[in-house]
């Protein structure tokens, strides 16, 4: 055989040694008439994909319970109060490293927040009703007035004593406030909405995808919900919070389960997402929701820091920015027309780490 | 004396037979060069057009309504999340892997970032993270079977515990899905089997899978 038969294997492989310079003087002009072609046919379908990250004008959600004067301040951490019967709660003071819940609800109080968003697990081990009075209740409960709770593995949980099946405790507990597309719902709810902050739209969502009808996949009643939120969402800046990150570094290694939802979110322009589960404070660079960083991608905070324990970092996630997992404290953020400030504010008790910054809305 | 029919007439139309084969003969030595580069010409504009068009596939996968060989096909997210077991409310299981997303600080080169952590009260007594090779992820049809040892790879980072035996079998309630270039989709599935000694229980589990069509 003559060697040109192995130059063109090689050409059809992806590290290809140089080519014969007869088949590049051949090749050039063909692939340039075919690149034309190429370009042409995919030119309407890059149209499509821009127009797909242009907002629908149409109408907006839920307001706010409390109306605002200037921008909106809104404390968030998820992970929060021990059991009254764990070993650490102390009366509910705690130890250095753990059940911190009453410090961090200090910061809560003497922040005076417009709105506190409890990011999940607010109340361990398994989120019973008593639980919630005797050790979340005077702590974070001080504020339930302005809070917008989403719920999390934890008060799904059934191993403790008197616990009911579908995080009936968080539900009972947090009543209309949880779950305000189902008001009489008290257990099995669904437990995803949204409402209106100052000029923000906020999209509580729940990431136990194992306990609500259909899942959280593409289709499924949670992420058809989401979709057709934020085709009626007006507002320039957007923020969405469940419990379960899609991206971390800690112990969990992120869930799966949430792409769909954060693909939906990426594709509309939302600026930020707050999770907690992962018991620690990391944030990430924008990224879409495939793990690529982009530079109008969605910000994830994870914000594990309510107070509960400390977890640990297994890796280095790709595009995480800030980690911390030995400071207790919630993240405060100040929600203006077209940006938003952050701040990670230590409890004063645990460490004094913290994170602050600046950034336009995508 | 007559001529034998050895060596009579027969002699000159040998001889032009002669000429006839020897000039066929420099034909067949002389044209090759010529004729032969004609179809060799053919093929090789052929091989280039074919591999003009694998290259612009390449650059523009979208350029064609109707690629002509499917995209291939990149597990970009495989998890399983156990947040309840029996006898044990505090342990957690984790296990995510990943042929897309490099969380492991280091190249993937079309290996696998396996990550995984046995926490108890938060505090991991089993969590490691480091590259595997593609090959002990197997896909056939619905399932994805994950066999490896963490505790026998070197280049393996056990951040708590020495690491051992993980064996996963994923089971999606359809096949999994097949995406374009470029985009992926998302499904949630089932899983089965083992890490590092502690069983997967069969109800409790989260678990999804998460495909992306190659760039």
């Amino acid at each position: 055989m003559t060697p040109r038969f192995v130059w063109s294997w090689e050409f059809l492989r992806p590290q290809a040694r140089p080519r014969s310079p007869t088949l590049m003087r051949l090749g050039i002009p063909v692939a340039l008439a075919a690149t034309i072609f190429a370009v042409a046919m995919a030119w309407p379908g890059s149209l499509q994909q821009a127009g797909a990250h242009q907002r629908t004008n149409v109408t907006t959600s839920l307001t706010a319970r409390l109306t605002t004067t200037g921008d909106p301040v809104v404390l968030a951490a998820g992970d929060i109060a021990c059991d009254p019967s764990d070993a650490s709660y102390n009366g509910g003071l705690g130890t250095s490293k753990r059940c911190q819940e009453t410090w961090t609800a200090n910061e809560l109080s003497a922040n005076a927040p417009t709105a506190v968003l409890p990011l999940g697990d607010t109340q361990y081990n398994c989120g019973t009703l008593s639980a919630f009075d005797a050790s979340y209740d005077p702590t974070w409960g001080q504020q339930k007035a302005i809070t917008y709770p989403v719920v999390g593995n934890h008060e799904y949980a059934t191993r403790c004593a008197g616990a009911i099946k579908g995080a009936a405790g968080y539900f009972t507990y947090f009543g209309v406030e949880a779950t305000p597309l189902q008001p009489t719902c008290t257990a099995k709810c669904e437990g995803y909405y949204s409402y209106t902050l100052g000029a923000w739209h906020m999209i509580a969502l729940n990431s136990e995808c194992t306990k609500i009808s259909g899942g959280c996949a593409a289709g499924s009643p949670e992420e058809t919900w989401l979709r057709n939120d934020l085709s009626t969402d007006t507002a320039v800046c957007t923020l969405a919070y469940w419990h379960r990150p899609l991206f971390t570094s800690g112990t969990s290694g992120g869930d799966a389960s949430m792409q769909a939802i954060f693909q939906d979110l990426y594709t509309a322009h939302v600026s930020l997402v707050l999770n907690g589960h992962d018991h620690e404070y990391e944030r990430f660079a924008p990224q879409d929701a495939n793990g690529n960083a982009v530079a109008d991608g969605v910000t994830e905070f994870v914000v594990g820091t309510g107070g509960a324990n400390h977890g640990s970092f297994v890796t280095v996630a790709a595009n995480s920015v800030v980690r911390n997992s030995n400071t207790f404290g919630v993240l405060e953020l100040t929600l203006h027309a077209t940006s938003y400030d952050w701040q990670f504010i230590p409890d004063g008790h645990s460490g004094s780490f913290t994170d602050s910054g600046s950034a336009a809305c995508v | 004396m007559m001529p034998s029919r050895r060596d009579t007439p027969a002699g000159p139309k040998r001889g032009r037979a002669r000429t006839r084969e020897n000039r066929r003969l420099v034909l067949l030595a002389a044209w090759p060069r010529h004729l032969l580069r004609v179809p060799a010409l053919l093929c090789m504009l052929a091989v280039v057009l074919f591999g003009a068009g694998v290259a612009v596939a390449r650059i523009l996968p979208h350029a064609s309504a109707a690629p002509a060989r499917p995209t291939p096909q990149l597990i970009e997210r495989l998890d399983a999340h156990v947040d309840d077991l029996a006898n044990m409310p505090d342990f957690e299981m984790d296990l995510s892997l990943s042929q897309t997303i490099d969380d492991c600080g280091a190249p993937l080169r079309g290996q696998f970032c396996l990550r995984y952590s046995i926490t108890n009260d938060d505090v991991p007594v089993q969590a490691g993270y480091g590259l595997i090779p593609a090959s002990q992820v197997r896909v056939h049809g619905s399932t994805i079977t994950l066999v490896t040892n963490t505790a026998r790879d070197r280049g393996f980072v056990h951040v708590a515990g020495r690491g051992g035996l993980i064996s996963i079998t994923w089971t999606a309630p359809r096949n999994l899905p097949i995406v374009a270039s470029r985009s992926a989709a998302m499904g949630e599935i089932t899983a089965r089997g083992s890490i590092i000694g502690t069983a997967i229980p069969s109800s409790d589990v989260t678990a999804a899978v998460v495909i992306h069509g190659a760039p």
